[in-house]
């Protein structure tokens, strides 16, 4: 039976984040463990492996299963601050494989354009994001919705007053970085839109 | 006590203040403009919360965004540090309306002490010693003509708003303080909005002597003895050191003592510092003004009193007596501080900022460096341009200052712009080494 184990992380880092002792950055590790299977099965799989990681905008992808391990780090996107996404059940830890975000990048401004073609919108004030205008409303925006220079995409609550956020392009949403009731920082990234 | 604190400030101070409240088991939170991402005290607090872009008003002096921080980090307290907010009674109103505790005095005392005038007013009726001249502000010319006749020229014409060495004007005789005193009012309107002139004696030649105070919110306020800051470039200082050389014993003592009155009398608590002037032929003191919060040279004090005082005003912050009184306060040995700033100053004090490749800060008995610095460390142009601070404490003041010079010879900050050099000239200056210096000295030596 395969037990597949992944470990991921994203490249966003929400605020108030704890801070474990500094680490250093770790240069690509892509290990692999040829098995008898065919080498061009794995080089099919590695393609999967690296759609998976741009459509889901990960920067780094750790999977073990059947005696393989395949750890992959995507280079090019630079990350704001490292911070750990929850482990999603780690059953083994591989050995020796630890990866961090460099530490002390300065941020994009606020409408970043990343190698991806797709413009973040980021949070101009420190507060509490809200998807939506209260909680029984549905959300300003969600991904697939058109945006307007002048469209609310969401409210950030700071020092109990709440300001409506405008997405300040046009284009459709495609990913909302953030949770309702999240603590977020200046230039904070909230949500990714692919213009046009 | 406190179990988090937000730190609202940068550099060297923030990094201070981070080391004391890990050693009283509190966590930390830093807030940071962009630039200051990679900063030493964010990196190395437990939180770190970015609040705006590299300009100041956007960043480490917009209260909204630095109290949204904190209730987003859900704080006990916050420490202003020096400058930026440290003496705004407008924010530390804000923090406790927030239930946030601002570490620092209370704002009745900050604002009665802060304004020129009611702290003047305080002083005599305490009978610390003040400048002879205007009890308040100046109406008329003619009343302004009296008291330069009764206290004698040369007399200074002082903006009432004014502070920082600005909006000064000093006169020599009455024809000078006729067209003076009409043209500092036009000033003084013009520069802060507000025409209110004083009239007081000008010190030909003076030395700068402050006093650090501390007190605790149960009554118990204490002084840590004086601070002597006569060498000063433009009303910044660039050296400090304690004792002061040039007093004895019962001037200082007497000095002490006023300053502790009229802190008292305000009913101030948590570390403050009383500046005088004095003049360097009768030893005669004049009050300048009260900062009512912890200064950049405040680890001259803690070398010679043993006494931490950051640690001091988060305790008294949260409510804790002062742990000493004032009998227990004892000045051991001497100790200066040498302010290493990013300036050229073979190119006129020239802003030298950018990427440090070397950074290697001396050591040793007696030395102190107290600095965010670091080799790779980027120096931003946004703020005031201090990358570091050595201490140095000696039983003596020769020894205090040739270990100085053995510290200076030592620190290596390379290839930026530093004035290392310029405090190893004043370490060899012969009248600096016999304590024959007054506020004006640096500026004519480097003239010549």
């Amino acid at each position: 039976m395969a037990a597949w184990c992944s470990r991921f992380r994203t490249g966003e880092s929400p605020s108030g984040r704890r801070r474990s002792p500094e680490r250093k950055g770790v240069i690509v590790v892509l290990d692999m463990f040829l098995s008898r299977i065919d080498f061009m099965i794995d080089i099919k799989k590695l393609r999967e492996l690296v759609k998976l990681m741009v459509n889901n905008e990960l920067t780094e992808l750790d999977i073990e299963s059947e005696g393989e391990r395949v750890s992959l780090k995507r280079r090019g996107e630079e990350p704001p601050a490292a911070v750990l996404a929850p482990a999603v059940s780690p059953a083994v830890s591989p050995p020796g494989v630890v990866v961090a975000s460099p530490v002390g990048v300065e941020a994009q401004g606020s409408g970043a354009e990343v190698s991806d073609g797709l413009h973040t919108i980021t949070s101009p004030m420190v507060g509490t994001f809200y998807s939506a205008a209260s909680p029984d409303s549905p959300p300003f925006v969600q991904i697939g919705d058109r945006v307007s220079v002048e469209s609310v995409v969401c409210l950030i609550e700071a020092m109990k007053v709440f300001n409506e956020i405008k997405a300040e392009c046009e284009g459709v949403v495609v990913q909302v970085l953030v949770e309702s009731g999240q603590a977020v920082e200046f230039d904070q990234p909230l949500f990714k839109v692919k213009p046009g | 006590m406190f179990s988090r604190i937000l730190i609202a400030n940068r550099g060297e101070i923030a990094l201070r203040i981070l080391r004391a409240a890990r050693e009283l088991d509190i966590e930390t939170v830093a807030v940071y403009s962009t630039v200051d991402r990679g900063a030493a005290h964010v990196r190395q607090a437990d939180h770190a919360i970015c609040i705006g872009p590299a300009v100041a008003s956007e960043s480490y002096l917009n209260i909204p965004r630095i109290i949204s921080a904190a209730e987003i980090a859900n704080v006990d307290a916050i420490h202003p540090g020096y400058g930026f907010l440290a003496e705004n009674a407008h924010f530390a109103e804000v923090c406790r309306s927030c239930n946030i505790e601002f570490i620092g005095p209370s704002i009745e005392s900050m604002q009665l002490l802060g304004d020129k005038v009611s702290c003047k007013q305080l002083a005599i009726k305490h009978k610390v010693p003040i400048s002879p001249g205007s009890k308040g502000k100046v109406e008329t010319e003619e009343e302004a003509i009296k008291i330069a006749k009764q206290i004698g020229y040369p007399v200074i014409i002082k903006a009432a708003a004014g502070g920082g060495g600005r909006g000064m004007r000093v006169v020599h005789n009455y024809m000078a303080l006729r067209s003076g005193y009409k043209a500092a009012m036009v000033e003084a309107d013009a520069c802060f909005g507000d025409s209110s002139v004083y009239v007081e004696k000008f010190i030909e030649h003076a030395r700068h002597v402050e006093v650090q105070v501390l007190g605790d919110q149960h009554g118990r306020l204490v002084h840590l003895f004086e601070r002597d800051c006569t060498m000063q470039r433009r009303h910044q200082k660039l050296i400090e050191e304690s004792p002061c050389p040039v007093v004895s014993e019962e001037e200082r003592d007497a000095l002490c003592k006023s300053a502790v009155r009229l802190c008292k009398a305000a009913n101030y608590h948590s570390a403050g510092t009383v500046e005088f002037l004095m003049d360097t032929q009768t030893h005669e003191f004049h009050l300048m003004e009260v900062n009512t919060r912890l200064q950049v040279e405040h680890p001259v004090t803690e070398m010679v009193t043993g006494i931490d005082i950051v640690k001091t005003q988060i305790r008294v912050a949260a409510g804790e007596k002062l742990a000493f009184t004032q009998r227990d306060v004892k000045i051991r040995g001497h100790a200066i501080e040498t302010r290493i700033n990013a300036e050229d100053p073979a190119n006129g004090f020239a802003p030298s900022p950018g990427r440090i490749e070397r950074f290697d800060p001396p050591g040793g008995p007696g030395v102190r460096v107290d600095t965010h610095c670091h080799g790779g460390y980027v120096v931003p142009p946004n703020y005031d341009s201090m990358i570091a601070k050595l201490i140095v404490h000696q039983p003596a003041r020769e020894e205090a200052i040739a270990t100085v010079r053995r510290a200076l010879g030592e620190f290596r900050i390379e290839p930026i712009a530093t004035t290392i050099p310029l405090h190893d000239r004043l370490m060899r200056n012969g009248q600096f080494l016999r304590g024959d210096v007054d506020i004006h000295f640096v500026e004519r030596l480097l003239e010549k």
